[in-house]
């Protein structure tokens, strides 16, 4: 039957050839290469769940007075958005395993980028010929982190109308548009009644398509180019060696998306995320404490908090305190990403193909860098949290503050020379595994 | 130790299992963590059957392909050239269509970037005033309207202006100091009645409500980004990342006893923008 | 040998937050619990009036219990343990009570007979039908500092009229509070905390925000473990945990060698 379909399609479409060539082609096999598909998969779980969600939100601020089955909202003036979230976690069958699996995945899938994103940079992946899919792979990364500020945002919540706040201000703060950009962003003074509206359209299906799209090319090239594949063995630059697509490859991949959904939805229906019903409906005067951001805009609300509270006047015109951390920092950001294997090699002078992956340690100034910009963004993120380190460790918050100032600015040199010494050391030992590096060849130094 | 066989067999019917159970679980009206659980264990259960099935039973080689250069195919290259150049010079000739062509599609692009403007108002003066008006009277979220003596030391009130309860621009805090720590800027001597004293609730770093109120050391607190203002100096930012001070919002004590507005804000409040000295 | 030292530097800075994560010290290890027929006044002379005078007149270490302060004040400060403290510049921190409920409202009649003139004991009824409407006031003005869902959060510490002495850095959880000690709170404004009288707030919002806050200790938690409602800090670390679940499944699933 199967056979029957399979030759009917390539009577009319001659796919035969490529189908085979497809089944035969071979992936190499390491662990590391699977973080790609983590995300991948979570993409896919936020698919399947989201698209349950939309058939019951309501993407409004129109205020009415909620009558569903949770008690002590009974009679609260809630908008349309709020009301329909706390309706599909009370009254939906399903609907709160759903959201919650879908809000799990979120922060798994930017997670996952994450991870993947550090064992291109340090395998040295994203050499020549792979420049195209690095940068198709960093703008994913973007429009992940703008669609999980988006959903955040949607339920309309007193945590997340906070955060649509904080993102006005963003926009007002941009040199000489930034007016403009907020007035026609959010349609008007703030706040804004189509907010949520717009943000709907735009998480729902401009994202998500964009993201599909670029994640057709991004495979489509790995397709082409074929994968890159650690030094071993009867590996060459010229070759590709490892297990069959079909049926080894195919197992394995499908086995990890069952495994990360499975993951997802554990924590979907076992981790409560979200609970909006105990935030509350947003009312711009209310506000709740500690207001936290979802862990990927932790790095942003970070440096918003330990910024200090420069605000230039240039001839009259004011540069707001928030431009530098809220958009100055995230744009070099991903200029720096983008840029990266250009200027790796206009740096180091190769220009040439790669298809064998570095080892870290060989290649010790790229290690030490990636690994001191890590720790920038990981103290940022702490950062972001000072309010909370204030409280558990009850110590004033503007101390907690201070402390992430020096060391934002400490902490990364401090962990690119450790790191540069032990890349060396490693280099010089050649122990087989990092664990087995003695601690005087790092004290030593050269 | 059961065969592989046995272990993948035994995952694939406890997955069975589970969606059944799922099933039940859903049509005796749902439970979300029983429902979490089993899809975990449905799903759990397919993922690790096939991850199984691949390392026990499936060829795992290694085998091996060419990887043919992609980077250099000067043969196709060039073909690929000629035939664009072939092409381009045939539509090249005609030098001054191109051109008018160019124009056509640039000057649609133009036309076509100007339907964004109906996205929003215009900004015009909307950041630079709120609701305060002389004479409204200063009202709480519900509507009541505030006596000068209903306003004890030590609390901390919200109040609109009346008739105005929505307009979250003009939110704005009001406290009473004790009247001999009071010590008003030049110019605003009468801005705060019997001590009562008033801010925009709107925080001039990134415009979250500065609802937290240090009662005894008359500070407010920021619980977004932790900027604090010192009530006492005219809600001055001492620590965290504001720069600007919270704007007083001038008052006065009318004649039936109500605290009224003397005017709007006397600067913008709220975050800074770009021509925010102008406006 | 490196992983040894890695795993034994990460251990020593854990437990050097540990340390310095200072919980409430111990009640005034020197003092016995008064007598159970100590009287109201036995019990200040003895264990108040150290800072606040015999007379409750206030000295450099602590305010006059007189004027503004009442009843409500004292009990709020007993019951809570808050008070008595063994040093004047000693954080006001929940603790269990030093003496027996009998006891507490002995020194109530005392400090109110000698002259604290402020709010009585309030009297409080909580419901289930009053949380919507106590849902509302609470945001409006208890969330900002004590969290909606009611884990407190951190507050700018400041000078008090104690010198030495910094005032709470952060807002406390709600978690043990009783509708009597939230009516309290609301009248009296204990250390940093703005009071509200009728006028602000009436006896029904009281009761309302009460009863709400006795919801919030042990809300409807549908979606499963709450991680201490702390919010998105708590939910990124989770996240993170799965996904290292996941590394260790694809570790499982991929080959190690190179």
């Amino acid at each position: 039957m199967l056979r029957k379909l399979a030759r009917w399609i390539d009577d009319r479409l001659g796919t035969s050839r490529f189908v085979e060539e497809s089944l035969n082609k071979i992936f190499p096999d390491h662990w590391a290469f699977l973080l790609g598909e983590i995300a991948l998969y979570s993409f896919v779980v936020l698919v399947l769940t989201g698209t349950f969600l939309t058939f019951f939100f309501t993407p409004s601020l129109t205020q009415h007075i909620y009558h569903g089955t949770y008690a002590p909202l009974h009679g609260v003036k809630v908008s349309d958005a709020y009301n329909s979230v706390v309706n599909l976690s009370f009254q939906v069958r399903a609907g709160l395993v759903m959201r919650q699996t879908h809000h799990w995945a979120a922060l798994v899938f930017i997670a996952a980028m994450v991870v993947h994103l550090c064992r291109i940079y340090f395998t040295g992946a994203f050499r020549r010929p792979r420049e195209i899919n690095w940068m198709i792979g960093v703008t994913m990364l973007l429009l992940g982190i703008f669609n999980g500020f988006s959903g955040y945002s949607l339920p309309d919540d007193l945590l997340s109308g906070t955060g649509v706040r904080i993102m006005y201000s963003v926009l007002l703060s941009v040199p000489i548009v930034g007016t403009w950009l907020a007035f026609l962003i959010f349609g008007g003074d703030y706040p804004s009644t189509s907010i949520v509206s717009r943000l709907f359209v735009l998480h729902v299906m401009i994202v998500p398509a964009a993201l599909a799209a670029m994640i057709g090319a991004h495979l489509a090239i790995i397709w082409r180019q074929k994968h890159t594949q650690f030094r071993g063995p009867g590996k060459r630059e010229d070759n590709v060696v490892g297990p069959r697509l079909w049926p080894t490859y195919a197992f394995n991949s499908i086995g990890l998306f069952f495994g990360v959904f499975a993951v997802c939805t554990a924590l979907g229906g076992l981790i409560q995320i979200n609970p909006v019903w105990l935030y509350g409906p947003y009312n711009p005067s209310q506000v709740t404490s500690p207001a936290q951001p979802d862990w990927f805009m932790g790095w942003l609300e970070g440096a918003l908090r330990i910024f200090p509270n420069f605000e230039p006047h240039i001839f009259g015109w004011v540069i707001p305190n928030v431009f530098f951390p809220a958009v100055l920092l995230p744009g070099v950001t991903f200029m720096l990403l983008y840029a990266w294997p250009f200027i790796e090699a206009k740096v180091s002078g190769d220009y040439g193909p790669h298809h064998l992956l570095d080892d870290a340690r060989d290649r010790p100034v790229r290690t030490a860098l990636g690994a001191a910009t890590l720790s920038f963004y990981v103290m940022l993120f702490l950062a972001a949290s000072n309010d909370i380190l204030a409280k558990s460790f009850n110590v004033p918050v503007g101390n907690i503050t201070w402390t992430f100032r020096g060391l934002v600015l400490g902490v990364p040199p401090l962990v690119g020379l450790f790191v540069h010494r032990v890349m060396r050391a490693l280099q010089r030992d050649d122990p087989r595994r990092f664990t087995e590096l003695p601690l005087e060849a790092v004290t030593e130094g050269d | 130790m059961r065969p592989p066989s046995g272990r993948i067999g035994c995952a694939l019917t406890l997955s069975i299992f589970a969606s059944i159970g799922l099933t039940i679980v859903y049509a005796l009206g749902g439970q979300t963590q029983l429902e979490g659980l089993l899809l975990f264990v449905a799903l759990g259960g397919i993922a690790v059957a096939l991850v199984g099935w691949a390392h026990n039973f499936l060829p795992k080689g290694p085998f091996e392909q060419s990887r043919e250069e992609r980077m250099a195919k000067p043969v196709a290259e060039t073909e690929a050239e000629e035939s664009f150049e072939a092409g381009a010079d045939v539509v090249g000739r005609r030098y001054f269509l191109v051109r008018m062509l160019g124009l056509a599609v640039a000057a649609l692009g133009a036309a076509a970037v100007f339907p964004v403007r109906s996205l929003g108002t215009r900004p015009g003066r909307s950041l630079s005033v709120t609701s305060w008006r002389t004479g409204r009277r200063l009202v709480t979220e519900d509507g009541r309207p505030i006596k000068a003596a209903d306003v004890i030391e030590g609390t901390l009130l919200t109040v609109f202006p009346e008739g105005h309860t929505d307009a979250m621009d003009s939110q704005t805090i009001l406290v009473r100091l004790p009247q001999q720590i009071v010590k008003p800027l030049p110019g605003r001597e009468d801005w705060s009645p019997d001590g009562i004293i008033a801010f925009s609730k709107v925080c001039t770093h990134a415009g979250c409500p500065v609802g937290l109120y240090n009662e005894e050391s008359h500070r407010l607190f920021c619980p977004c980004h932790q900027s604090v203002f010192d009530v006492l100096k005219a809600a001055k930012p001492i620590a965290g990342p504001a720069n600007r001070a919270l704007p007083q919002l001038p008052i006065r004590v009318d004649t039936g006893g109500y605290l009224v507005a003397r005017s709007d804000f006397h600067e913008p409040i709220g975050p800074s923008f770009w021509s925010i000295d102008h406006a | 040998m490196k992983l040894v030292l890695f795993a034994t530097a990460a251990l020593a800075l854990c437990a050097s937050c540990g340390l310095y994560r200072t919980g409430p010290p111990q009640y005034r290890p020197g003092l016995p619990s008064p007598p159970p027929n100590a009287t109201g006044e036995q019990i200040f002379q003895r264990d108040c009036a150290w800072c606040h005078g015999p007379k409750g007149q206030g000295t450099d270490n602590a305010p006059a219990l007189r004027g503004s302060t009442g009843k409500a004040d004292v009990d709020f400060m007993l019951r809570t343990g808050r008070m008595p403290l063994s040093d004047p510049h000693e954080q006001m921190l929940h603790r269990p009570a030093a003496y027996s409920a009998k006891q507490i409202e002995a020194v109530d009649n005392y400090v109110a007979s000698i002259g604290a003139k402020g709010p009585a004991v309030p009297k409080v009824r909580t419901s289930a039908a009053l949380r919507p409407k106590g849902l509302a006031l609470y945001q409006s003005n208890c969330a900002a500092c004590h969290s909606s869902t009611g884990i407190g959060g951190a507050l700018v510490p400041g000078k008090t009229e104690v010198k030495g002495r910094i005032s709470s850095i952060a807002a406390p959880a709600l978690t043990r509070a009783t509708p009597l000690e939230v009516a309290e709170a609301i009248r009296t404004g204990p250390g940093a905390m703005p009071s509200y009288d009728a006028r602000s707030l009436s006896n029904g919002d009281v009761d309302a925000i009460a009863s709400y806050v006795s919801y919030i200790q042990h809300p409807l938690d549908r979606g499963g473990a709450s991680i201490s409602r702390v919010g998105p800090v708590a939910e990124g670390a989770v996240a993170w945990g799965g996904l290292v679940l996941l590394l260790f499944f694809c570790r499982w699933i991929g080959t190690r060698e190179r």
